[in-house]
């Protein structure tokens, strides 16, 4: 009767593997919410529709205030088309960098420039901001929502009509808002 | 070792005084059998098994007779199959001496059947254990088949034994070893997935304090909630497709919470834990909360530092 039962060996055995498990980075959460973000602004791009003078070149997607999200969105979405529109992203450290686009999108903590930023703002740009709560106002066409842990967008539709921009069946449907 | 011997000489003698003066079950092919045993012919001994059984129909009711054929066959499990893990020769060791025990009305051998099963039991949970140690993921089936036969003899060696902390334990390791698997081919091997969580599920039901099956489940399904968006959302899938997949992620990720602030009750000094946490509170955009255990996960980190 030599072997004995191992129990302390499979509870070493355990402790050894519970201390090897690795949460992912935190890095990889941000990540992840940059990836939706950045498929709902190619969204948009797509399902929204610019004034037909806008519809030639390429199409520029400008990102303010997050530096992060244009380095993923410039990986991730090199080459994607909009049309026959070659889709480029720009990224603008202050309000004074701020130039042609045709979707502008304004991080949260940047929010309070929103003012200074429409001043500087062609009327071919689509202004998508993120707001910190669904109670917040924007003045902008596209704002980003957190709803119960969910990334949804509310359209203000009569603000997009003011300057000729047409949203998508498929975007007004899918809005969790139209305003 | 020599426990068994001394016990088994005794029951050889009594064997053969029985046989020499029982004319109803004489049968001189177990006397063969017997001797080849006695001189260590297992082989032999093991060969003359059936030729008993066709020869004499009888034996087939005979304690004794199931009693030595448990010891050829655990001989042969010893000397000749080195205790190998899984060896047909323990199997067929504990098949006889449990014959042997349900045919031994006069529970002659009872003693020593109940010892010996008990004796093996100890091998199949070892075998078992050592494939989890291993991390031989190959033989999991096998390391559940060994870990059953340990239940099945232990409960007969001992019908009140408590089974519990070897059942959280073992459903854990099982548990580890699907999850080894399904995370070496995430994308084909959903069904591993599935059972990784209900092993260590089932290791919760008995004892739901288990720390390292709440602490693994905790980042399964972070991990799984952030897959989700990062491996499986395509970039070019339509706004239905995102928005199903992001409901999905945050299913997962809220399952992740309980198990994650479980373990974190038990070792709140753990950073993996508050880091684990802060990213299941960030990807559940409870910015206030990531911004409570983030501030936690610095002190820690301060700390460790110091």
């Amino acid at each position: 009767m030599s072997s004995r039962l191992k129990i302390s060996l499979l509870l070493g055995f355990i402790i050894l593997l519970s201390s090897s498990s690795i949460v992912s980075q935190p890095d990889i959460n941000k990540e992840s919410r940059m990836k939706l973000q950045g498929i709902y602004l190619y969204s948009f791009a797509k399902n929204v529709y610019w004034p037909s003078a806008y519809s030639t070149g390429d199409f520029t997607i400008g990102i303010y205030g997050n530096k992060d999200l244009f380095d993923q969105l410039n990986t991730n979405f090199k080459g994607k088309m909009t049309g026959s529109q070659k889709i480029v992203f720009d990224f603008y450290e202050s309000t004074s960098d701020i130039s042609d686009c045709h979707m502008l999108f304004i991080a949260k903590e940047e929010m309070n420039t929103i003012s200074k930023v429409k001043k500087v703002l062609d009327e071919k740009t689509l202004l998508v901001t993120e707001l910190k709560d669904i109670s917040n106002s924007s003045s902008s066409m596209i704002n980003f929502v957190y709803v119960q842990s969910r990334l949804k967008f509310q359209i203000n539709k009569s603000e997009a009509e003011k300057n000729n921009f047409k949203i998508g069946q498929t975007l007004t449907k899918l809005a969790y808002s139209t305003i | 070792m020599s426990y068994f011997k001394n016990i088994l000489s005794a029951v050889f003698i009594f064997g053969l005084i029985s046989i020499m003066f029982s004319q109803s079950t004489y049968c001189p092919e177990k006397m063969l059998l017997l001797q080849k045993y006695k001189s260590k012919e297992y082989e032999s001994a093991r060969g003359y098994i059936d030729t008993v059984l066709s020869q004499c129909p009888d034996q087939n009711q005979d304690p004794y007779f199931w009693h030595v054929c448990g010891f050829i066959y655990k001989d042969i499990y010893e000397f000749i199959d080195n205790k190998e893990p899984g060896a047909t020769s323990m199997a067929n060791a504990t098949d006889c001496f449990i014959k042997s025990l349900n045919l031994d009305v006069e529970k002659k051998y009872f003693d020593l059947n109940i010892k010996l099963l008990d004796y093996f039991s100890t091998f199949y949970y070892n075998d078992a254990v050592k494939i989890l140690q291993k991390f031989d993921i190959k033989n999991q089936d096998n390391a559940i088949n060994y870990y059953n036969s340990f239940e099945k003899l232990k409960g007969i060696a001992h019908p009140d034994y408590d089974f519990s902390d070897k059942e959280v334990d073992f459903y854990f390791g099982i548990g580890m070893l699907y999850k080894m698997r399904y995370e070496k081919d995430k994308v084909n091997s959903k069904s591993l997935l599935d059972s990784c969580i209900n092993y260590f599920s089932k290791s919760l039901a008995i004892d739901s304090e288990q720390y390292s099956s709440n602490y693994n489940l905790g980042i399964l399904y972070h991990n799984l909630g952030v897959d989700i968006i990062m491996e499986e959302l395509d970039i070019d899938a339509d706004l239905e497709m995102v928005i199903l997949m992001q409901e999905q992620a945050v299913e997962y990720f809220s399952k992740s919470l309980p198990y994650l602030k479980k373990v974190y009750q038990m070792k709140p000094q753990e950073v993996s834990i508050v880091q684990g946490i802060a990213a299941v509170y960030y990807s559940l955009n409870d910015m206030e909360k990531h911004v409570e255990y983030m501030n936690l996960l610095k002190e820690l980190e301060s700390k460790s530092g110091e």
